[in-house]
């Protein structure tokens, strides 16, 4: 128990530091994100630092989806 | 673009000066999975130094490669030190999965951005980018398999440490055979740079293909002589195959992304 404990501080760990590189890279990709974003029928154009905030969102959400997703999936094929 | 001479020199330099720093200090947080976990971190330097060339950030103020690169540098030490400190409080040592792991973030978004921005991007120019990663560790393992029974020595101090800075010597190598004879864009690596100087000195010129052999060989000499170093200090011998693989990744990654995304 107390190992297993462990693996998922660990697999917690590695996720986060996952998520800070990934937010890093959009920092870092800032000038070069679109600055069109779809907005029901029409498009919106935002500025570079609107851009960034919505990628970053984006990456938030979307990091420890795909982290759970594989947790999920080792921790099952495991059982 | 500085003259490639010049990033020779100072490539040089910041490696004797990284391993001379590794020797003065007594004990280095550094261990062989260290080395192959700055990877991820050297490809997005490569990527942002691709972006930067392409004018990602012109107009940016204070943006420049040498200020990126130390910026990269500083972010990414920060991160693995804030992250070792978490693992240290719960006595879990091996804390290199963290900078792989953010290294790998910031890797998918800045060279998934190059690709959303390049203008040149076909699935073949991606198919070149793809070979050159299966085909330099390929490379790479028979000489280090020699060298192994030659010094195995430095193979049992360095262990995969070593096998992987000769993989990144090695892809130094594909990366500028594919820059320059594929492609035709003419750019090659650091490692490339140095052995085209040296082997233009005696009057040859051999195609970037032909000149992976010496890649190869520069490669095992220098883990070779780095664990001749790790007999003396282990850390200095991980900590010069660390700045040795950056080097010659960092730079064969920039030129290949930029030949293949941006011709």
């Amino acid at each position: 128990m107390q190992r297993q404990r462990m693996q998922i501080r660990d697999s917690v760990g590695t996720g986060f530091a996952l998520l800070v590189g990934a937010l890093v890279g959009v920092v870092l990709s800032a000038p070069a994100l679109p600055r069109t974003v779809p907005f029901g029928v029409t498009t919106v154009t935002v500025s570079p630092a609107s851009a960034a905030l919505l990628a970053g969102s984006f990456v938030v959400l979307v990091v420890p989806m795909v982290m759970l997703l594989l947790y999920l999936l080792v921790a099952g094929s495991e059982r | 673009m500085v003259e490639p001479t010049v990033q020779l020199v100072a490539a040089v330099a910041v490696g004797a000066l990284a391993v001379g720093v590794a020797g003065w200090v007594k004990s280095l947080p550094i261990s062989e999975a260290t080395v192959p976990a700055t990877g991820p971190w050297t490809v997005a330097a490569g990527g942002v130094v691709v972006a930067a060339e392409v004018g990602v950030y012109d107009g940016v103020p204070y943006v420049t490669v040498p200020t990126l690169l130390v910026s990269l540098l500083v972010v990414a030490l920060g991160i693995w030190l804030a992250f070792t400190g978490i693992a240290q409080l719960r006595k879990r040592p091996h804390s290199e999965r963290y900078l792989a792991a953010s290294g790998t973030g910031t890797a998918v978004v800045v060279v998934g951005s190059l690709l959303f921005t390049a203008s040149d991007v076909t699935p073949v120019r991606l198919a070149w980018i793809a070979l050159a990663v299966v085909v330099a560790p390929v490379i790479a393992v028979g000489p280090y398999f020699v060298l192994s029974l030659v010094y195995t020595d430095a193979v049992a101090r360095l262990r995969f440490a070593g096998l992987y800075a000769v993989t990144a010597v090695v892809f130094d190598g594909v990366a500028s055979a594919i820059a320059t004879e594929t492609l035709g864009t003419g750019r090659e690596a650091l490692v490339t740079s140095g052995l085209s100087l040296a082997v233009g000195t005696v009057r040859v010129s051999p195609s970037g293909w032909q000149l992976l052999a010496a890649h190869a060989l520069v490669g095992v000499v220098a883990v070779a002589a780095l664990g001749r170093i790790g007999r003396w200090r282990l850390g200095v011998g991980y900590a010069g195959t660390a700045v040795l693989s950056v080097i010659a990744l960092g730079s064969g990654t920039a030129v290949l992304l930029t030949s293949a995304l941006f011709g």
